[in-house]
C-alpha cells in the first residue's frame, strides 16, 4: 500500500503535463505539426527533432502534442455528453420509477444490445463535421453505463431521510432533482468519469487509426500511427513514440481514476 | 450468404483459442494473486493489468508484429490461412491475433477472479480445510477456485459471444477474414440486408452461449442445479 | 504425572498492524492431559479464538508476531516447526472446529469428498476405502441414511446436521486433540444439547481431549473437566470446574458467575452487569487489566499485574484481593 502513493503522485504530474503541454500547444517553440520537409524525412530522433520525422518530414513530437489536443477534446466531450445524458435518465429514471423508468431502462438496454462499433459507423456515416459525430458517437455509446450508475445511486439516495424531509417540506420535483440529489450524484459519476475519458482516449484512438475519426491531416494520435504504420521497420520512431505517450497518459487516467474510485467507495462504505 | 458462413467457420477457428489462452493465464495468475494479496506480487499483478488495459489493441497488434513478425521473423504478420489448408499454417497464422485477442481479456479476468477469491478464502470452510492439513495447492484448487468462478463464467461467456460480433482492429491489422469487416463494410456500402444477417448470426449464437454458460454454472457450483425431488 | 498431551507455557500472539501492535495473546500458560476436557471462558475480544488458532497455527503470516511462547504437543514444540511439517499434524493429531456450520462446508463438493480429501492426505487409504470410511463416519455422528447423504452437497442440510458433518470430517483421523471454537453457539437450544452429547460420547469412544471454546457457563459445566477463564489476552483463573465455578478466586470470574441468569433467582431484579469495556490491547494498562472494571480495585492493582497464586491443588488465578470463600 506504500508504493501506491508514489506511483500515484507521479501519475497525477504526468496528467497535468500533458493537460498543459496541450492546452499551450500553440504558443510552445515547436514546430508546426503540419509542416513538411523533403530533407527531414524518417529523420531518426535526436536534439533537433525529439521524436524524430515522420514519412512526409512532419515532426513526430509536435504531431504526438497536438494530437492530444483532438483526444482531450474528443475524450473530455464524449463524456462530458455522456455524463449529462445519463445522469439525467438516470436521475429521472431513479427518482420517478414507474413507467418512466421502465421506458429509460428499455432505450438503455437497447443500446446496450447493440455493437458498439456499428454503432458509431452508422452515426459517422452521416453527413456532419466529423469531431461532432465522434464526440456524440462516443457520448452516446457511454450514456447507458452512466444511467446505470446514476440511477442506481439515486436510488439509494432516495431511501435517505433527506429526500423524505424536501418533500415534506414541499419542495417540487425539479427542485429536489437538482439541489438535493444531483449535488450527492456528483462525487461517485466523477470517479467514473475520469476512467470513461480514459477509454473515451482508447475509443478515439481506434477509430482514427481505423480512419473513422477526425480525417487527416489533422493530426490525431490514431491516424498518425496508422500513416507510418507500413514503414514501422525502417522508422519505428514514427509509431511508437505516439503510442508510448498515448499509452503513458492512459495509464495515468487510469491510476488516478481508480484510486479515486477507491477513496469514494471508501467513503461510502462507511456512510 | 454463404460467403458469410464460409468466413465465420474459418474466423471461429480461430476465436475458439482465445478464451482458453486468456484463461490459462488470468486463473493461474488472479488464484497467486488473491492467495498472495497484498504482497509485491499481488501489487506487481495488478499494476500490469492496468497497464494492458491501458494500451490501444493496434498498439498491441502493431507491437506484437514488430517484434515477433519483423524483427524475430518467428511468425507471419499478416494473412489468414485457412484449416483445411494446413494445421500448422492455420495455427502460425493465429498465434499473434490470438495472443493480442486473449491479452486484452487477462486483466478483467485476472481482478475477476481475484476479487472472488479473496472473498472465498475467508470463508470458514476454507479455514476448515487449512485446519485439516490440507495442501496449499489442493486448497486452492480444489477447494477454492470452483466456489470463485461465477462471475468469471458469466464474463467468459459474454465475451465469447461478442467475439463472434468480430474483432475489426485485429482483423485489419492481420489481414483476417473476420465477421467484423464483413460487418462494417455492409455497414459502409449499405447492403442492409448483409448487416441483418450478421446481427442475426451473432444474436443466435448469443443465445447459443447462453445455453452453454448456464450448463457450465450448474456443473460448477450444485446449488444452481434445479433439484427434481425435495 | 505423565507428560501432559498439551502444554502451552507464556505463549504471546501479537499482530503487527498498521495502529500498532495489538497483543491479542498475552502469556498464557497451561497444560491438558489425553482424554481431559479443558473449558476456554472468556468475552468476545478475550483472545480465546486466537489462543486456538495460536496453537493450530492458523494465523495469518503477514501479520502475526511470535515474540514468545512454547506450545509442546507430543513432546516438539509446534511453534518451531515449518508449515509442512505442521500440515502433518493438523487433521491427524490436531482437529479444529468453528463456530459458524453453515459456512463451515464446502458448497460445491460433496459431503463425502469433503471427508475423503481429509482421509486420503493423511492415511494410505485406497479412494474406495475413504469413500466407505466416509460413509462409516458419518453414521457415526448420526447423520441418518449416510450412503445417501454422502453423496449430496452442504447447502440442503439444517445447522445441526451441517455440524455433525464437520465434526465428522474433524474426526476422520482421529486426531489425539479436538479444538472447538464456540461449536454450538450458533445451533438451536435442543440441537446444542446433541451436538455436546455427540462429542462427549465421540470424546469417550476415541479417547481424545478437547479443548472447548465457549462463553457459555453452561457448556462448561457440562462438558469440562477443568476450565481456564480468559479476559484481554490472558488467563486470570484456572482450575477444575469444580474449583473454578464454586469456588471462583478472581474477581472477573466471581463477576462472570454472577451475572448468569439463574432459574432461582427472584424475578424482576436486575442482572448484575459487569460495566465498562476490555482494555485496548494495543496499549495495555501496567497493572492488572480488569482493574478498570473491578469494584475491587486499589492502587496496587494499577500499578502491578497480579502474581499468579494457587489456591489449592490444580488451582490457580492472578488477582491482588480475590474472593474469599469461608
Amino acid at each position: 500500500m506504500q508504493r501506491t502513493p508514489l506511483l500515484y503522485r507521479a501519475a497525477l504530474v504526468w496528467l497535468a503535463l500533458v493537460l498543459v503541454a496541450t492546452l499551450t500547444a500553440h504558443w510552445l517553440p515547436i514546430r508546426d505539426p503540419l509542416a513538411q520537409s523533403l530533407t527531414d524525412m524518417l529523420a531518426k530522433p535526436g536534439v533537433e527533432r525529439w521524436f524524430g520525422a515522420d514519412s512526409l518530414g512532419r515532426d513526430v513530437f509536435s504531431r504526438t502534442i497536438h494530437g492530444f489536443r483532438i483526444t482531450l477534446v474528443v475524450s473530455l466531450g464524449s463524456v462530458a455528453f455522456g455524463l449529462v445524458l445519463g445522469g439525467l435518465l438516470g436521475i429521472v429514471a431513479g427518482y420517478f420509477r414507474g413507467w418512466v423508468e421502465r421506458g429509460i431502462l428499455m432505450v438503455v438496454n437497447v443500446l446496450l444490445a447493440f455493437p458498439p462499433l456499428v454503432l458509431i459507423i452508422a452515426m459517422v456515416a452521416y453527413p456532419g463535421e466529423p469531431m461532432i459525430k465522434v464526440i456524440v458517437a462516443l457520448g452516446i455509446v457511454f450514456t447507458p453505463a452512466v444511467v446505470r450508475i446514476a440511477r442506481a445511486n439515486t436510488l439509494r439516495l432516495s431511501e435517505l431521510e433527506f429526500v423524505t424531509a424536501a418533500r415534506a417540506a414541499g419542495m417540487g420535483d425539479a427542485r429536489i432533482i437538482f439541489r438535493e440529489l444531483l449535488p450527492n450524484l456528483v462525487p461517485a459519476l466523477l470517479a467514473y468519469a475520469l476512467l470513461l475519458v480514459a477509454v473515451g482516449a482508447l475509443a478515439e484512438a481506434g477509430l482514427s487509426f481505423l480512419g473513422l475519426g477526425v480525417p487527416p491531416p489533422a493530426p490525431s494520435l490514431g491516424s498518425l500511427m496508422a500513416s507510418e504504420q507500413s514503414r514501422v521497420m525502417d522508422a519505428p520512431h514514427a509509431v511508437f513514440f505516439p503510442a508510448l505517450m498515448l499509452f503513458l497518459t492512459i495509464f495515468a487516467l487510469n491510476l488516478v481514476g481508480e484510486q479515486i474510485q477507491k477513496r469514494i467507495d471508501g467513503r461510502a462504505g462507511a456512510a | 450468404m454463404r460467403a458469410m458462413r464460409w468466413w465465420s467457420y474459418q474466423w471461429a477457428s480461430g476465436l475458439s483459442y482465445v478464451q482458453p489462452a486468456a484463461l490459462s493465464i488470468s486463473i493461474p495468475l488472479g488464484i497467486w494473486s488473491a492467495y498472495r494479496r497484498g504482497t509485491t506480487f499481488d501489487h506487481a499483478t495488478l499494476l500490469l493489468c492496468l497497464a494492458k488495459l491501458s494500451v490501444p489493441s493496434f498498439v498491441l497488434a502493431l507491437g506484437l508484429i514488430y517484434v515477433f513478425a519483423l524483427h524475430l521473423n518467428w511468425l507471419p504478420a499478416t494473412g489468414f490461412v485457412a484449416l483445411d489448408e494446413g494445421v500448422f499454417a492455420n495455427l502460425e497464422s493465429m498465434v499473434l491475433p490470438v495472443v493480442a485477442l486473449a491479452l486484452t481479456e487477462v486483466p478483467v479476468y485476472l481482478r475477476l477472479l481475484r476479487s472472488e477469491m479473496v472473498g472465498t478464502l475467508q470463508q470458514n470452510f476454507i479455514s476448515l480445510a487449512r485446519g485439516m492439513g490440507l495442501p496449499t495447492r489442493k486448497i486452492l484448487f480444489e477447494n477454492a477456485l470452483r466456489p470463485s468462478s461465477l462471475n468469471l463464467i458469466t464474463v467468459v461467456g459474454i465475451n465469447m459471444g461478442r467475439l463472434m460480433g468480430g474483432a475489426i482492429i485485429i482483423e485489419t491489422m492481420f489481414a483476417l477474414p473476420g465477421i467484423g469487416q464483413l460487418l462494417v463494410e455492409s455497414v459502409y456500402q449499405q447492403e442492409y440486408l448483409m448487416t441483418q444477417g450478421i446481427v442475426l448470426f451473432v444474436g443466435v449464437m448469443f443465445i447459443l452461449i447462453n445455453l452453454l454458460t448456464d450448463l457450465v454454472y450448474a456443473l460448477v457450483d450444485p446449488r444452481l442445479l434445479r433439484d427434481a425431488g425435495a | 504425572m505423565s507428560t501432559p498431551l498439551l502444554k502451552v507455557d507464556g505463549l504471546q500472539t501479537h499482530f503487527d498492524l498498521p495502529r500498532g501492535v495489538l497483543r491479542a495473546v498475552d502469556g498464557v500458560s497451561f497444560t491438558l492431559e489425553a482424554g481431559r476436557t479443558l473449558g476456554i471462558v472468556g468475552e468476545s475480544g478475550s483472545g480465546k479464538s486466537v489462543l486456538a488458532r495460536s496453537i493450530i497455527g492458523l494465523l495469518p503470516a503477514d501479520r502475526t508476531l511470535k515474540p514468545a511462547g512454547v506450545v509442546e504437543f507430543g513432546g516438539r514444540d509446534l511453534r518451531r516447526l515449518s508449515e509442512p511439517q505442521m500440515r502433518e499434524i493438523r487433521g491427524r493429531e490436531i482437529a479444529m472446529i468453528f463456530q459458524d456450520p453453515m459456512t463451515s462446508l464446502n458448497p460445491v463438493l460433496t459431503i463425502g469428498r469433503q471427508i475423503e480429501q481429509v482421509l486420503l492426505q493423511h492415511t494410505d487409504l485406497s479412494k474406495a476405502a475413504a469413500r466407505t470410511r466416509a460413509v462409516e463416519l458419518l453414521a457415526e455422528v448420526g447423520i441418518p441414511d449416510p450412503q445417501q447423504r454422502a453423496k449430496e452437497y452442504a447447502h440442503r442440510m439444517s445447522g445441526g446436521m451441517r455440524q455433525r458433518i464437520v465434526i465428522a470430517i474433524a474426526l476422520a483421523c482421529a486426531p489425539r486433540l479436538l479444538i472447538a471454537d464456540e461449536p454450538t453457539t450458533a445451533l438451536d437450544v435442543t440441537v446444542q444439547a446433541q451436538i455436546l452429547d455427540l462429542l462427549r460420547r465421540l470424546q469417550d469412544t476415541h479417547a481424545m481431549a478437547m479443548m472447548l471454546i465457549t462463553h457459555n457457563l453452561g457448556v462448561v459445566a457440562e462438558m469440562c473437566d477443568d476450565v481456564a477463564v480468559m479476559y484481554a489476552g490472558q488467563i486470570v483463573e484456572r482450575g477444575s470446574v469444580a474449583d473454578v465455578l464454586q469456588q471462583p478466586a478472581m474477581r472477573y470470574t466471581q463477576a462472570l458467575l454472577q451475572s448468569v441468569p439463574r432459574t432461582d433467582s427472584p424475578s424482576h431484579v436486575r442482572l448484575p452487569v459487569i460495566d465498562g469495556q476490555p482494555p485496548n490491547l494495543i496499549a495495555p494498562p501496567a497493572g492488572c487489566r480488569f482493574a478498570a472494571r473491578c469494584a475491587h480495585r486499589s492502587a496496587q492493582c494499577d500499578r502491578e499485574q497480579p502474581a499468579w497464586t494457587s489456591a489449592g491443588p490444580g488451582h490457580g488465578y492472578a488477582c491482588w484481593h480475590p474472593v474469599v470463600h469461608a
